[in-house]
């Protein structure tokens, strides 16, 4: 399994490759929207996930997860954000754009290879959106 | 909760919380904290810092030693100490106070108390000291571990 971490924060990759590794997941990792979108594009979107910060310099987070659900090409991967907005408007905003699961930080290590699981076990987020709906 | 100094009062509570539930979250660390009334924060080798934006806006600064600074990160990544380098301690402190600051800012979201947050910055430097400008309030916690170096502040204006 491939997965692609888009994140800004060294420390935060070195998390998700400990998290993705442990999985025996291949992880790739961009610092930004536009290089993680090189990588989605260069791979024709090749990738099992993809973790996506909300907040980065330059393409958010939000935009790039937009962008991926626009593209037939991509829209097949699922997404989790992994982020510190944790405002229901956010959570909802994502999920409208497509995305599958989402992880607040600060996250524990479990945490986090539980929702990776989830995701790449089930693809289309169904249990979090049910979640979502019966709040 | 209208006046200034309660909400600043307010968030500096919830910010001290967010701290310690990053710290145990992230880290397993369990600290015991104590407040610190120096308007100058000690020397330091790295620190994150972040304004949040408000009509009175106030800054964030979470600061450590290298050895503290360390050992947190290590025990975020699962990576040997001397293997991280300064680029990475730095933004590591950058990312800590942005999951503090985020955490507020998420409970303030949609409130007279509402503000925004600035892209974290990183300062890394042997003996840095921070000073407020005379009659600048700050607000200052430090672990009370002695071998630990490590204390968030609230300049506020």
């Amino acid at each position: 399994m491939r997965v692609l971490t888009v994140e800004d924060s060294a420390i935060v990759r070195k998390i998700i490759r400990r998290a993705g590794e442990a999985l025996e997941m291949e992880v790739l990792e961009a610092e930004n929207g536009e290089q993680g979108y090189d990588i989605i594009a260069s791979l024709e979107g090749s990738l099992d996930l993809i973790l996506l910060d909300w907040n980065m310099p330059g393409m958010s987070g939000l935009d790039l997860l937009k962008m991926i659900k626009k593209d037939g090409r991509y829209r097949h991967i699922p997404v989790m954000m992994v982020t510190t907005e944790r405002h229901p408007e956010q959570i909802i905003k994502a999920v409208q754009a497509g995305a599958a699961h989402y992880m607040m930080k600060p996250f524990t290590i479990d945490e986090l290879s539980k929702k990776m699981l989830e995701c790449v076990g089930r693809g289309d987020g169904h249990e979090f959106r049910e979640q979502l709906t019966n709040r | 909760m209208n006046s200034e100094n309660n909400l600043r009062t307010g968030d500096w509570a919830l910010l001290c919380q967010a701290l310690d539930e990053a710290l145990r979250t992230m880290t397993g660390l369990e600290l015991d904290w104590v407040t610190s009334p120096s308007a100058e924060v000690t020397r330091t080798t790295y620190a994150g810092m972040m304004v949040l934006a408000a009509e009175r806006p106030s800054l964030l600064l979470i600061r450590a030693s290298q050895s503290t600074a360390r050992m947190i990160f290590s025990y975020m990544t699962g990576e040997e100490p001397d293997s991280l380098g300064d680029k990475e301690l730095a933004d590591g402190l950058c990312e800590l106070v942005n999951m503090v600051a985020g955490d507020v800012k998420s409970k303030r979201t949609g409130t007279e108390a509402a503000f925004e947050l600035t892209p974290p910055v990183s300062v890394q430097g042997d003996g840095l000291f921070f000073r407020g400008k005379t009659g600048t309030r700050v607000e200052q916690v430090a672990a009370a571990d002695a071998e630990l170096s490590l204390s968030m502040s609230l300049f506020v204006l």
